[in-house]
């Protein structure tokens, strides 16, 4: 009987023969790094001039972590292409005729970009920390250490958190086919509902918007920080993005199991 | 062993598989006969679980698809050698496929080798050859070393030397006792290849004979006859129940009446007869009459 590792085996294989793999994953590092660098060179460099309110208000875990909007654009890219650059040439044929069962499939795709993503965001994550916090001492700003608690929960959760949008994105892509469609989808999943959410009376969309994926995310890695709304409690985020996860995956496990490949 | 009982496959309004019943054999070289859109590519998804059937049952060896155990070590199959990632080398690719099969990565090195790939494995499939590609698809097919393999239009993209290569190769499997499967609207290419057929169209089974059998059923049916009078001769021949077609350089081919009766109609008539000789049919003959009117798409063949 060929087993579930075989096809875990296969989907890495897949994933870590193509350059692109490490050309997306180089640049999620490159761009993050930079853009957090960049970030805390403007702060290092406007500092003197800050009133003290704004020192105050100043949040450099959260600031230091800036680098993910770019690494995440990266690795989004990675967990949609696990599905869509199947079926541009038909070869996802063959991948069902190797593996008959969809279902494994699915869940091999799912594990590998979870822990390509995680890997990868957590070398991002702390590096961004540590090349911010090394700038601003330079300019005589001392921040939170990596060994604070607050600080290495929102570095290490926000990497835990980090193979959400790309599994999403890969369920989605399964359903799909296409990356242009997908990546207009997990944009839409992204941005929609903040964007919607506030052209709705206040009264009217209650603490809803709290629950969609990327604020359930957040309750869990960065809840913590001041400027951060209150939103779940962690627990409950969990909880939340477990669903939202079951939720995608169970959709395009629906789909793709019916469909004739 | 394949065996499909009543095999349909509807999209919609259309059907693309009728009611196929069948059982190919291992052995020898099965050809899947039809000509294109008959059904041929949709009866081999089916065959391999990617498309659901709408009615019947296709396994192998007893089992459908999906149920088998280790399916890449008993079915082999080549859909579309252009189904891969351009940018994965050749080794790359039959990588992930045997790791797929928890096969020995060892097994890659010997079907680049088998198929002649060996030196351009290290090289991204997308800048191969046609031909190239398909001996890609056909390693892959060979990988788990199945007992039954498939091969969809195999001989696609390949030089003379190429096909003469493929065709050695299958009918060496169905020596070695595997069932092997080819399907092609070649008539020709099967003729020397394949020692039994299927024939399609329009997703019903037309024939499911030996080689000699199925061109023996339209042997004789063909008279070539050339005439100074061809125009009456063949308005006579219709009349009498025979099928007319141009035959070149102004003779007829004559289906459906034998050269006795066409002699005899030419001389009641007084029309002269320069050649009158029944023919062989070849597979291509043979397939063009069974499949006559179960083609979709034909060109208006102008008077």
């Amino acid at each position: 009987m060929t087993r579930f590792s075989a096809t875990l085996r296969s989907e890495w294989t897949k994933l870590s023969s193509l350059r692109s793999t490490k050309v997306m994953l180089a640049c999620g590092l490159l761009f993050a790094v930079a853009l957090s660098a960049l970030l805390a060179l403007v702060v290092g460099n406007t500092w003197d001039d800050w009133k003290p309110s704004d020192r105050r208000d100043y949040e450099p875990i959260g600031a230091a972590l800036i680098g993910q909007l770019a690494s995440a654009i990266f690795f989004l890219v990675i967990g949609v292409k696990a599905a869509t650059a199947e079926y541009g040439a038909g070869m996802m044929r063959l991948t069902l005729t190797a593996t008959p069962r969809r279902g494994r499939v699915l869940a091999a795709k799912a594990l590998v970009v979870t822990a390509v993503t995680l890997a990868a965001a957590v070398v991002c994550n702390v590096a961004m920390f540590l090349v911010a916090k090394a700038i601003l001492s330079f300019y005589g700003i001392e921040t939170t250490s990596l060994a604070d608690t607050g600080a290495l929960r929102a570095v290490l959760g926000s990497a835990a958190l980090a193979p959400l949008f790309p599994v999403i994105g890969l369920a989605l892509g399964i359903a799909l086919r296409s990356t242009a469609a997908t990546i207009i989808a997990v944009l839409a999943v992204i941005f929609a509902p903040p964007f919607v959410g506030g052209m709705v009376p206040e009264s009217w969309q209650g603490d809803a918007l709290e629950y969609v994926p990327m604020a359930a995310a957040d309750a869990i890695s960065i809840g913590h920080l001041p400027d951060t709304a209150a939103g779940l409690s962690p627990a409950l985020g969990a909880v939340v993005v477990a669903g939202w996860l079951a939720a995608f995956l169970g959709g395009a496990w629906a789909v793709f199991a019916r469909r004739d490949a | 062993m394949i065996e499909a009982r009543g095999l349909t496959k509807r999209y919609g309004d259309t059907v693309a598989v009728d009611g196929l019943t069948f059982d190919i054999r291992p052995g020898v070289v099965t050809g899947f006969l039809g000509p294109n859109g008959a059904g041929k590519s949709t009866t081999l998804r089916m065959i391999l679980g990617l498309d659901r059937p709408s009615a019947g049952s296709v396994s192998v060896g007893g089992r459908r698809y999906r149920d088998l155990a280790a399916p890449m070590r008993e079915v082999g199959a080549l859909l579309d050698a252009g189904a891969v990632h351009g940018k994965r080398t050749a080794r790359a690719h039959l990588r992930w496929l045997a790791d797929a099969g928890g096969l020995p990565r060892g097994r890659v090195e010997e079907v680049l080798d088998e198929v002649g790939l060996s030196d351009v494995a290290g090289r991204r499939v997308g800048g191969f050859s046609l031909g190239m590609s398909q001996r890609l698809g056909i390693a892959t097919a060979l990988l788990g070393d199945p007992a039954t393999l498939l091969f969809d239009e195999p001989m696609n993209g390949l030089d003379p030397e190429g096909i003469r290569w493929i065709r050695t190769l299958l009918q060496r499997f169905a020596a070695e006792g595997r069932t092997v499967v080819v399907s092609s609207h070649l008539m020709h290419e099967m003729e020397e290849t394949a020692d039994h057929v299927l024939v399609i169209g329009r997703g019903r089974l037309i024939a499911d004979t030996s080689i000699p059998e199925f061109t023996l059923r339209a042997a004789g049916n063909h008279v070539h006859v050339a005439s100074p009078d061809a125009a009456a001769l063949g308005a006579l021949v219709e009349r009498a129940g025979g099928h007319v077609s141009p035959g070149g350089d102004g003779a007829l081919t004559v289906a459906g009446l034998a050269a006795p009766r066409i002699g005899d109609l030419a001389a009641e008539h007084g029309l002269r007869v320069h050649e009158l000789t029944p023919r062989r049919a070849s597979l291509e003959a043979a397939f063009m009459e069974l499949t006559e009117g179960s083609v979709d798409y034909r060109p208006e063949v102008p008077a």
